[in-house]
Formats: C-alpha cells, sequence, structure tokens
C-alpha cells in the first residue's frame, strides 16, 4: 500500500489518491475547494437553488472524473473548467426554455441568459453580513462577462490567459474584462475600502 | 507566464477588498447537498475499489482459463509421470488435482435477461445485509462473471470513455456542443429523488399510490430487498412522482445499476420521460453510466 494520507499533499496528489480508491482524500480536497467553487457559482447565477444544483454537479463530475484527470494544468483549473461548463450548459437549456417559451429569439450571451432573474435581490438578502449583501450587490451590477472573467480569476486563480481560453475570448479581452471588474468594484465598494 | 495588467496597486486593492467582504459572508451550500456530494464520491470511489479488485476475483474465473491449460497439462503430466513410476502399485490414476471447475451457470448466464436475473437471484443476500453504499449492492457473482467470459471483462468497469470530460479542452468543447442533457434538470432531479426517498416515512403509506412512493424511495437508496418486496407487493413500476420521474428514472439519476436492473427485470417500462421529456437512458448517458446504458438498451430504451 501506498502512504499514508497527508493532508498536507498537494490537490493533485489528492485527487491521484482519490482515483486509485483512497475516499477520505476527496474529502480533503473537498473541503479545501467547496467554499471557492461554490463563490464562484453563487455570485453567477441566479439564485441559491441554482448554485446549489451546479455545486453538486461539480462535484460530481469531479469524483466520476478523477481517473481521467492528467496534472498537465493544475488541478484548480481543471476543477473551474468543470464549473464554467457546468454552469454554460445550465445557461443553455435556461436558454432553450426561456427563447422557445417567451423570447423567441436567442440575442443575449450565455451567461447572462443564466443570471435573467435578480441576482442581487435574493443573493444580497441571503447574505450573512452586510459586508455580503454589498458585495453580491456590487458583483450583480458587472456585467455578466466581467464577473465571470472576474471571478474565475480571483476564486480559481486562473491566468489570464486561461480565462481568455475557457471563455473564449481572446487574452486582451479577458484582461480588459477583468480590470473592468475590479475597477467598478471598487468603485461601487468604496465605502469598505 | 501570464503576468496582469501592469495595475498592480488596483489589482491588490480590489482584489484584496473582495477578499476581505467575501471573508465576511461564510455562505455555504445546504448540508444535504454537501452530504450527497460525500456520498457520491464514497460510492464512486467503491466502484472503483470494486473495479480494481475485479481481475483478481476473476482469475478463478477468467484468468483461470489461462492458467488452466498448462496447470491441467503440467497436473497431467506429473500424474502421468506418476504412473509411469508407480505403475504397478497405482493401478488408476487418482492423484491428479481436480482442474478448476468453469461455472457453467455462468456461461449459461451470458444472455442478458439471464444476467440480470441471475442478478437478481444473488441480489437477495446482498440486499438483506445492512446499509451498504448502493454501489456496493451490486451482486458480484453472476452477471459479473457471465461478463467475465464476454471479450471486454476484464476492462476495469470505469474505463468505458467518456472523452467529453477528461480534460478541459473536451469538456469546453462538450459544453460547446450544448448536446449533453440539462445538468440543472438532473440534478434538480437527483436532489428531489432524494426527498422521495424521505418522503415515505411521512407520507401515508396505504394505497397504490403509497406503494408507488415508497418504490420511488426505494430506488432512490438502491434497496434491492425493498424494491423486491414492494413488486411482490404489487406497487406500480411506472408510477410517477410530480415531475414525472419513475422509480426507473430515479434508480437511474442516482446511478444504482442493481437497482435499474431489478426494475427492468420486473418489467419497468424503460421509455417513460419525465416532465421535462427526458428519459431513463438520457439521463444514464448524459452521466455516463454505461452500464445502466446497457442494461437500458438491451430492454429496450430509446
Amino acid at each position: 500500500m501506498g502512504r499514508m494520507l497527508d493532508p498536507a499533499d498537494t490537490d493533485e496528489v489528492l485527487l491521484k489518491r482519490y482515483a486509485r480508491g483512497d475516499g477520505p482524500a476527496f474529502a480533503i480536497l473537498y473541503r479545501r475547494h467547496e467554499a471557492r467553487i461554490w463563490r464562484y457559482l453563487l455570485r453567477n447565477v441566479a439564485s441559491r437553488a441554482i448554485a446549489e444544483e451546479l455545486t453538486q454537479e461539480v462535484w460530481f463530475a469531479v469524483a466520476r472524473e478523477a481517473e481521467r484527470y492528467q496534472p498537465t494544468a493544475r488541478f484548480t483549473t481543471w476543477l473551474f473548467t468543470i464549473a464554467h461548463n457546468r454552469m454554460v450548459d445550465a445557461a443553455r437549456r435556461v436558454r432553450r426554455q426561456v427563447s422557445l417559451d417567451e423570447l423567441g429569439h436567442e440575442s443575449a450571451p450565455v451567461i447572462e441568459q443564466l443570471t435573467l432573474a435578480p441576482a442581487a435581490g435574493p443573493l444580497a438578502a441571503s447574505a450573512a453580513s452586510e459586508e455580503g449583501a454589498a458585495l453580491a450587490q456590487a458583483l450583480a451590477q458587472l456585467p455578466a462577462e466581467q464577473r465571470e472573467a472576474f471571478l474565475l480569476h480571483i476564486e480559481g486563480e486562473l491566468t489570464v490567459e486561461e480565462v481568455a481560453r475557457l471563455t473564449a475570448a481572446s487574452f486582451e479581452t479577458a484582461k480588459s474584462r477583468i480590470r473592468y471588474a475590479r475597477a467598478k468594484l471598487r468603485e461601487l465598494l468604496s465605502e469598505f475600502a | 507566464m501570464n503576468p496582469m495588467p501592469p495595475d498592480h496597486e488596483e489589482t491588490d486593492e480590489a482584489d484584496a477588498l473582495y477578499r476581505r467582504l467575501s471573508a465576511a459572508d461564510p455562505s455555504r451550500p445546504d448540508r444535504r447537498v454537501h452530504q450527497a456530494i460525500l456520498e457520491h464520491a464514497i460510492r464512486r470511489c467503491a466502484e472503483r475499489s470494486e473495479g480494481d479488485a475485479r481481475p483478481a476475483s476473476y482469475s478463478w474465473q477468467h484468468t483461470g482459463r489461462r492458467w488452466f491449460r498448462p496447470t491441467a497439462f503440467g497436473a497431467l503430466a506429473a500424474a502421468l509421470l506418476a504412473v509411469f513410476l508407480l505403475g504397478p502399485r497405482t493401478p488408476r490414476l487418482t492423484g491428479a488435482p481436480p482442474a478448476p471447475e468453469y461455472d457453467t451457470r455462468a456461461a449459461s448466464a451470458a444472455g442478458d435477461d439471464g444476467a440480470v436475473m441471475a442478478e437478481l437471484g444473488t441480489g437477495e443476500k446482498l440486499a438483506e445485509s445492512p446499509p451498504p453504499p448502493p454501489s456496493m449492492l451490486r451482486p458480484p457473482s453472476a452477471p459479473r462473471e457471465a461478463r467475465a467470459s464476454a471479450p471486454r471483462a476484464l476492462e476495469p468497469k470505469r474505463e468505458a470513455p467518456a472523452p467529453a470530460q477528461e480534460s478541459p479542452e473536451p469538456e469546453l468543447a462538450r459544453a460547446k456542443a450544448g448536446a449533453q442533457a440539462s445538468v440543472t434538470n438532473r440534478v434538480t432531479a437527483a436532489a428531489t429523488a432524494a426527498a422521495d426517498s424521505d418522503a415515505p416515512a411521512a407520507a401515508p403509506r396505504g394505497g397504490a399510490a403509497g406503494a408507488a412512493a415508497q418504490l420511488r424511495g426505494a430506488a432512490a437508496s438502491g434497496d434491492l430487498g425493498m424494491l423486491r418486496e414492494l413488486h411482490a407487493g404489487g406497487a406500480d413500476l411506472n408510477g410517477q412522482d410530480a415531475a414525472g420521474r419513475t422509480a426507473l428514472m430515479i434508480a437511474t439519476l442516482h446511478g444504482h445499476s442493481a437497482a435499474v436492473a431489478a426494475l427492468l427485470a420486473y418489467g419497468a417500462d424503460p421509455n417513460i420521460v419525465d416532465a421535462s421529456g427526458e428519459s431513463p437512458l438520457d439521463a444514464a448517458l448524459a452521466a455516463d453510466e454505461s452500464e445502466i446504458i446497457s442494461a437500458l438498451k438491451r430492454h429496450g430504451a430509446r
């Protein structure tokens, strides 16, 4: 058998251990990243319920695909790629339903469709503090592409290049989105600075 | 490698602000989400371990066929040598070790329905044992042995290709293709199905609807013993919940392949779609449940 599980193991080592049948390794990995994935999803989508569904789906995918993970990219990049793609999937479904039922056209970007419902109100209301509510309000005021790029960068620690690739944007576009998002957040949250 | 734009002060300020405010909002998913995730991971892990252990457990049956010849040949040669040397004193050839038996039941059960029925038969013992992880309820003997005679029997269970999610790029390509059945719907369904499993305890149990609800609950938890009892009691196999999900759909959503096999063997209709028009096969394909996909197709799922 291999050596004992060490909570200080890297993400990649933990995932590999889990893929080889070491169940507790997943629990460590999950506890290590659950908050980041949760914040990324919650702040990108319309409701807490959707965020919970997507959170579950993301981690299900991690468990399912652990054997196939190739450590050519950081685990967090892989994780947030899954999260992003799950969100896009969900958005496409919403878009199809909305398009068929009401709009009859597909004009808005995918992520914007996912956030058709007012994100700021419910999320701000569910925030556990004044600061949390203010942050939710501020993020909800960002254009979806900026919010997504910023959250991938800060929560997923994706590089600009990775953000660009994942969101199918050019490097410059991704960089601009993150920059604009930061500027807007600083402005909206100035009272907390 | 990929430096951010040269506005480091702004970067630090905005990011630090975000992090500080985030830290003040310790929001997390519901406890049930945590539980579902960790249970799912454990189940997958158990399946994986089961897959890893399979070649060893198959050695008697499948790989045994590989060592059968040299072993039998060697035993026969030794026996002949013994006869040659001890012939006058040992008139009959009795010392050769018995060759490993080949399980003819397993071989004859290679037919699909036979395998399913064999699975159900051996499932009785497993269903009676208390609360193993659902995946562990999968009876290991007859169907596995039957499959062992098939060309792909030595492949670990989870080696069925699902390249779309193997790496970020294929994952993105898959998302862009938009071909996968709805994640949201699937997860919602799974979550609701989990709720269904709790429902019978609280709801009145009388009547056909109650039995059907209990059946869905058993499907959600992968309880083969309960499924068998409810089926024997006449529960409606094709009863649907408020979202149009049958017990078969719920077992599929939870990845309970043994429960799926049981329900199909009992005669559950594999082509009943839920309220969103999704069939069990759609759900299985979306979740890449190769074993369930095969079972559903064998029973005519479209």
